[in-house]
């Protein structure tokens, strides 16, 4: 016991370890929950069960109709990070029906109890607003990452699978985001 | 006698305390440049428009705050924004007395944090590490900083550990494929565009001898159960260091996830030199 951090801890400061046991408390709490909210964060790193149906999907971006970007490995990772999540993003809202997925997630999880909070919600998750500027914004970041002035692009989602070879075969693709300067 | 005794381990701790700070925030500045390098600080990036709060509370506070919106739609602001992170964090590096900075650092980062997280659209650990690692350089006596410096070492250790409970209360390990399913599901496009190269190559004959794969899997896994001894005891501490240096290498190889700012957390792994009892008071 007296060799232990919480009880040394309570002896030496009773504000700082009520500091330290909230934050600890809460930090539990969340993870029981499995619910985070920063800075209690819950580590589930890869603990989720992978999906075992053998289908991936992938982004082919290309720029000013000639330069393919690979965003897989051409740039540092919190590059490639912006480039690609906003991306996933964008079209998981347009296969929402042009809803934020997350406002989606919580009208189904709250159930009546939703509209409580909905007029908050709505100032909090993307709006059509968001959606249309996401065009111009990612021409834009591309430009910052590319550093070249860029008049076209086009993404298209690439569905795929892989092979007894251990290949990626394309199956069938779809537009995602397309711009053209006018 | 005692007493100078005592204010000779003080000082000495202090030092200590200030080494550590300036390891620290050297590590932290090393970051900033990479942040920089990678067109991810605030101002390049290019006012984004699609936000992710979730269902985190803090992001939804943040955000009917307006601060991210505010931060990054003003170009002038933003540049003064990444301006300040940059300046407060060497000055952090250079007076590491001077609480006043390291809080300043602290609070800009957070904010980062969440722009960051937000606009990238997806609530990435990675960065947690620098976040909280300032927090016990914020305490000026050396032995206030030392219990903070035990509790980060805590933090890190639980971070480990919670990752390897979640694994073993939700089963995964007995997910079939666990790991292979991790690597193609995060190298697809990579394996797409560059199976001509080498490393590509080299992905594609573990696809071929996916037990391999497995293997490093199932040695993550119990190389993040390992820091639960930690609680117990810090005889193994200097093997904690060493695991937690490969685990970022295991993260980026298995799921092409970059998790070297977390690295930061290992610094809490080096052992301090006890206190003598006249500085450590009624303890």
């Amino acid at each position: 016991m007296r060799r232990n951090f919480f009880y040394n801890l309570y002896l030496f400061d009773k504000r700082l370890f009520f500091l330290v046991t909230i934050f600890s408390s809460l930090t539990i709490f969340c993870n029981i929950k499995g619910d985070e909210i920063t800075p209690f964060f819950v580590w589930a790193m890869y603990s989720e069960k992978e999906d075992t149906a053998n289908k991936y999907e992938i982004f082919k971006i290309l720029v000013n109709d000639s330069v393919l970007v690979d965003y897989s490995s051409d740039y540092t990772d919190n590059n490639r990070f912006f480039l690609s999540r906003p991306l996933r993003y964008y079209n998981k809202i347009k296969q929402n029906g042009f809803v934020d997925p997350g406002s989606s997630f919580l009208e189904t999880k709250l159930g009546a109890t939703y509209s409580i909070i909905q007029p908050v919600a709505k100032k909090i998750f993307n709006g059509i607003e968001n959606q249309e500027h996401f065009t111009g914004w990612y021409k834009k970041y591309l430009e910052q990452t590319m550093g070249m002035p860029i008049h076209a692009f086009k993404v298209n989602a690439l569905s795929g699978h892989f092979t007894g070879d251990q290949q990626l075969q394309i199956d069938s693709s779809y537009l995602v985001v397309e711009w053209r300067q006018q | 006698m005692a007493a100078a005794i005592g204010n000779e381990a003080a000082n000495n701790n202090t030092g200590q305390r200030n080494l550590l700070c300036r390891l620290v925030f050297a590590f932290i500045f090393f970051f900033l440049l990479y942040y920089q390098f990678s067109n991810t600080l605030v101002h390049q990036l290019q006012s984004p428009v699609l936000k992710f709060p979730y269902v985190d509370i803090t992001y939804w506070i943040f955000h009917l705050l307006k601060i991210p919106e505010l931060i990054t739609r003003n170009y002038l602001i933003s540049c003064c924004f990444d301006n300040l992170l940059f300046v407060s964090c060497l000055l952090s590096f250079f007076f590491p007395n001077r609480r006043g900075f390291i809080i300043l650092f602290f609070l800009l980062y957070f904010i980062y944090f969440i722009i960051f997280n937000t606009y990238g659209t997806h609530h990435t650990h990675s960065k947690i590490g620098i976040l909280l690692m300032p927090v016990p350089f914020m305490f000026r006596r050396p032995i206030t900083f030392k219990y903070m410096w035990e509790a980060m070492r805590y933090f890190a250790l639980f971070f480990y550990a919670d990752a390897f409970l979640w694994k073993l209360f939700r089963f995964t390990f007995l997910h079939a494929d666990q790991g292979i399913l991790i690597l193609k599901r995060n190298f697809a496009a990579y394996l797409y565009y560059n199976s001509q190269t080498f490393l590509g190559g080299a992905y594609t004959w573990l696809l071929h001898n996916p037990y391999l794969i497995e293997l490093i899997f199932y040695t993550g896994f119990i190389a993040e159960g390992f820091f639960l001894v930690g609680f117990f005891t810090r005889r193994y501490d200097r093997y904690l260091i060493l695991i937690s240096i490969l685990m970022p290498v295991g993260f980026l190889f298995l799921s092409d996830a970059f998790f070297f700012e977390m690295l930061v957390l290992s610094f809490t792994f080096i052992r301090l030199r006890e206190l003598p009892a006249s500085a450590i008071g009624t303890v």
